[in-house]
């Protein structure tokens, strides 16, 4: 057991997940009758379903390796497959099955590709669908989200010697917890990083170092009693 | 916000009061551990009325990011507190029921932190959040330690390792739990919402999970698991039939509208 790495890659890992989540395009309930941008649900289902992923091809990489990058990196590869589906599937359901065009609602061009937005925008709406910069902004932070879910999980399984069960349970536990805080930050929707909400991020970042503090302290209680228990 | 008080009489079940009596009361049956599988549900199902209470209160203000949310924030710091209760047997042979004070004590403190850190540094506008948190914490840490406890028989880690968390039981404790707290007010929200029919809701959904935990437990437990059946059906029937007659009670109006009906 190594205690220190265990508090700095648990802090580190909080951090990136909060960052990921203020990448991600949350819609939440507006998106849904397509008068928002972005995914058709709450911060914490679309976040939760990338790190459940993350976390599962993470664990299946633990088995073989004990490279922390290689661990990480897949957990970052198993979000952003997971969310990049999603978005995905969304899109194809908007633009194909109500007809509805990616647009945000926030810059009146998309800073990436540099097509239109402010023509093609429903009046009285807040954009709709995935565009392109969203799409993006998404899997980078579900690269991001994914890696800290990732960095948290290995630390347990590696340096606070719990087993694959048990460092699944606490890192989901950990990564929902500052997903959550981070989700209160926005207010529940968040474009991308185009959105002006993203510069709200310093506070959550603060916000989820002292969480994480909280958390790893309770996973060191635990690591510490592990060994002494013989298990 | 609330609804029904008849001044005379002391109302027992304000939230004041049942919260203090359902954390008291699952506190004293997760503690005892060599108590039958049935009254620890009964625990079960006190602490997951007592997290519905607070997220009722909490949500109630608006959290901007939907209801689950605050339902997954509860478990996701009731997990690692209940786990690092769990650990406390490990430690220290006598006195190793203190790890459900422990559990507890951590709990509060989690719940006490990230209060304080959602309305100082995120600038949340809910007035409840730090007590609301706690409570809802605590609620957390009680329901994952009282469903590990029935179907481990224990909540020592050790035991617990082995039959909940190594078996996957523990990520349907952890949602069930989860939904049993957040989907009442989630359900019911709105300027109808009343008290009696959230927590008659979130009832229904703490005894589904017992039901859930007596189909595993059968296995190892015959008897126990029979009565947890038995017991824990006969709450989720009598909890959603209050539940649908509450509803229709208080509707404005209930219409049955027949099946649907084709185009000619």
């Amino acid at each position: 057991m190594d205690p220190i790495l265990i508090f700095i890659c648990i802090i580190v890992g909080g951090i990136l997940t909060s960052i990921g989540v203020h990448l991600m395009p949350v819609g939440g309930a507006p998106a849904a009758m397509g008068t928002a941008t972005g995914v058709a649900t709450g911060v914490n289902m679309l976040s939760t379903g990338a790190a459940m992923t993350g976390l599962f091809t993470a664990s299946t990489v633990a088995m073989v390796t004990s490279n922390i990058w290689l661990v990480s990196l897949s957990g970052a590869v198993g979000s952003m497959l997971m969310l990049a589906f999603t978005m995905l599937s969304g899109t194809l359901i908007y633009t194909q099955g109500t007809g509805i065009v990616p647009v945000s609602g926030r810059v009146t061009k998309d800073p990436i590709t540099g097509r239109d937005f402010l023509s093609y925008k429903t009046p009285q709406t807040d954009g709709h669908g995935t565009p392109d910069v969203s799409f993006l902004s998404g899997e980078i932070g579900a690269f991001l989200g994914g890696f800290g879910g990732a960095l948290i999980f290995y630390s347990l399984v590696f340096y606070a010697g719990f087993n694959i069960a048990l460092s699944g349970i606490a890192a989901l536990g950990i990564f929902l917890a500052n997903a959550v805080l981070s989700a209160y930050n926005i207010g529940g929707t968040i474009e991308g990083f185009h959105d002006p909400k993203f510069k709200l991020l310093p506070r959550a970042l603060l916000a989820c170092f002292v969480a994480s503090l909280i958390c790893a302290s309770f996973i060191y209680i635990v690591a510490y009693a592990l060994p002494i228990g013989g298990i | 916000m609330e609804v029904d008080i008849d001044k005379k009489k002391i109302d027992w079940f304000s939230q004041r009061n049942l919260m203090i009596i359902s954390i008291v009361l699952s506190t004293i049956i997760a503690i005892f551990t060599s108590l039958p599988a049935v009254v620890k549900a009964i625990g079960l199902i006190l602490a997951i009325v007592c997290g519905a209470d607070a997220v009722r209160t909490i949500a109630h203000y608006g959290l901007g990011t939907g209801v689950p949310s605050i339902g997954m924030l509860a478990l996701g710091i009731g997990i690692t507190a209940a786990l690092a209760g769990m650990a406390a047997p490990l430690l220290f042979e006598e006195g190793a029921y203190l790890g459900v004070i422990i559990s507890i004590i951590l709990a509060a403190i989690g719940g006490c932190v990230y209060g304080l850190v959602a309305v100082n540094v995120l600038k949340m506008k809910i007035p409840v959040m730090v007590s609301g948190m706690i409570q809802l914490t605590i609620a957390g840490t009680l329901s994952i330690i009282l469903a590990s406890s029935i179907l481990a028989g224990t909540w020592h880690l050790d035991m617990v390792l082995n039959s909940v968390i190594n078996t996957g039981w523990i990520a349907v404790i952890f949602i069930m739990s989860a939904i049993g707290m957040l989907h009442p007010y989630n359900a019911c929200l709105g300027p109808d919402e009343k008290r009696n029919r959230t927590l008659v809701l979130s009832i229904e959904l703490g005894s589904l999970l017992s039901l859930l935990l007596g189909i595993e437990l059968i296995f190892n437990d015959l008897i126990d698991g029979a009565i947890l059946i038995a017991l824990s059906g006969i709450i989720w029937v009598i909890s959603y039939v209050v539940f649908v007659k509450l509803s229709m009670k208080q509707a404005y109006k209930v219409v049955g509208t027949g099946l649907i009906k084709t185009l000619e």
